[in-house]
């Protein structure tokens, strides 16, 4: 029978073997936060807690994509943290912000010129539009279509049923196009963007 | 852009994507992470490395919670934003991720260097000392109240420099030389058992 690969848990040999992966889990970073700023903290939180966690990583899946996964449930719980900061504390922040300035709350990290300068136009377009799909939408359209996953990879990754992959992406996949028309049809595309769409 | 390849019985049909999006999902394809990214994420696994080595690395105190004797004297208005900031919390989110933005500007004199004091936010951890990692371009100099590097320099990369430090909770301001004018922007992250701060700083220096 053969060995399956573990990961090691001394730090530089860690590294080493996650080394190729970590391409495609920046991307992935990048492509669910929708900014190189946040998609930094994310990838270094899920780095990190997979290299506290490297035992768990039994060898049956793919790395890159058990790196995905951590980092979305990373990035999940970033989002619960935030929501309920936001949704309880907002209203305390704003009226102690009126007395002794902005709090730790305004801190704001849309896509700007950092991610913009990383990516390059053609791939901005689409972190835009990928960031206004639900997260449940994105991740999908992430790792079937930017990371080429199987659907079966896929759902071991978000931990669904592969046939809730499957009807998600195509929903995915009519939402996007939804985002994308809906960006041309207020004119927010890049001049190079809409004039490559007219020409096809 | 085709379906995958595994696993693909579904019969309902995937809408193409226009081509625009096509060309960005192969443009981001090839993006990899930046080299600061690769030396931050690396400062990071190293200070966590060191933080389970530490015997008593995970014995570290929860952040201390209000005596339930206090509740019975405060008033209510209190009581309520107790309860606000311990639901915010969660009892079950022990390590908090905090992100802290600020924009600050200086004018260099008309020759020289001139310095800026800049206040690193470690009132969110309660351990006595914090690691932190330190993510600045190379043009600026940058000391910590007399504390050298931990690491015996910087690592710098691609005109940017990661420089890791360890510093007591009430260490001096963070102090930043500037010979040119410009627009920096700085990352600093320092860790403990409470909180992951980041606090990104955005420094447009004129003369």
């Amino acid at each position: 029978m053969p060995e399956l690969f573990t990961l090691p848990r001394e730090r530089n040999a860690f590294e080493a073997a996650v080394r190729p992966c970590l391409p495609r889990l920046y991307r992935f970073c990048v492509a669910m936060t929708g900014s190189a700023d946040r998609a930094d903290d994310l990838f270094q939180n899920a780095m990190v807690k997979a290299f506290l966690h490297s035992a768990d990583f039994g060898g049956k899946s793919d790395l890159a994509g058990w790196l995905c996964g951590i980092a979305r449930n990373e990035h999940l719980e970033a989002r619960r943290t935030e929501g309920r900061r936001n949704g309880l504390l907002d209203r305390v922040s704003a009226a102690w912000a009126n007395v002794f300035g902005a709090g730790p709350g305004a801190a704001s990290a849309g896509p700007g010129p950092e991610t913009s300068a990383i990516l390059g136009e053609e791939s901005d377009l689409l972190v835009r539009c990928l960031a206004r799909l639900p997260e449940e939408f994105r991740a999908v359209v992430v790792l079937c279509d930017l990371e080429d996953l199987g659907y079966g990879a896929a759902a071991e990754v978000l931990g669904i049923p592969v046939g809730t992959v499957k009807s998600r992406h195509a929903r995915a996949r009519a939402k996007l196009r939804a985002v994308y028309d809906a960006l041309a049809a207020t004119n927010t595309l890049p001049v190079v963007a809409q004039s490559k769409e007219e020409a096809t | 852009m085709s379906r995958p390849s595994e696993d693909t019985r579904d019969d309902s049909p995937l809408e193409p994507l226009p081509e625009t999006l096509d060309v960005g999902i192969r443009a981001l394809r090839r993006v990899n992470p930046p080299t600061a990214t690769l030396g931050r994420m690396e400062a990071a696994l190293a200070a966590a490395d060191e933080n389970r080595a530490r015997p008593d690395a995970r014995n570290v105190p929860t952040r201390r919670r209000p005596f339930p004797a206090l509740l019975a004297v405060v008033p209510t208005l209190t009581l309520a934003a107790l309860a606000v900031l311990l639901v915010a919390r969660g009892s079950d989110d022990p390590i908090e991720e905090i992100r802290l933005t600020e924009d600050l500007a200086l004018t260099l004199p008309a020759e020289g260097r001139a310095f800026l004091d800049v206040a690193l936010r470690t009132e969110h951890h309660d351990d006595a000392t914090t690691k932190v990692t330190l993510d600045a371009p190379e043009r600026l100099q940058v000391t910590m109240a007399g504390i050298s590097d931990a690491t015996g320099g910087p690592n710098c990369a691609d005109a940017r420099c990661v420089h890791r430090f360890e510093v007591d909770r009430d260490e001096g301001p963070l102090r930043i030389g500037v010979d040119e004018p410009g627009h920096y922007v700085i990352h600093v992250r320092h860790e403990s058992s409470e909180a992951n701060v980041h606090q990104r700083f955005t420094l447009r220096v004129t003369r």
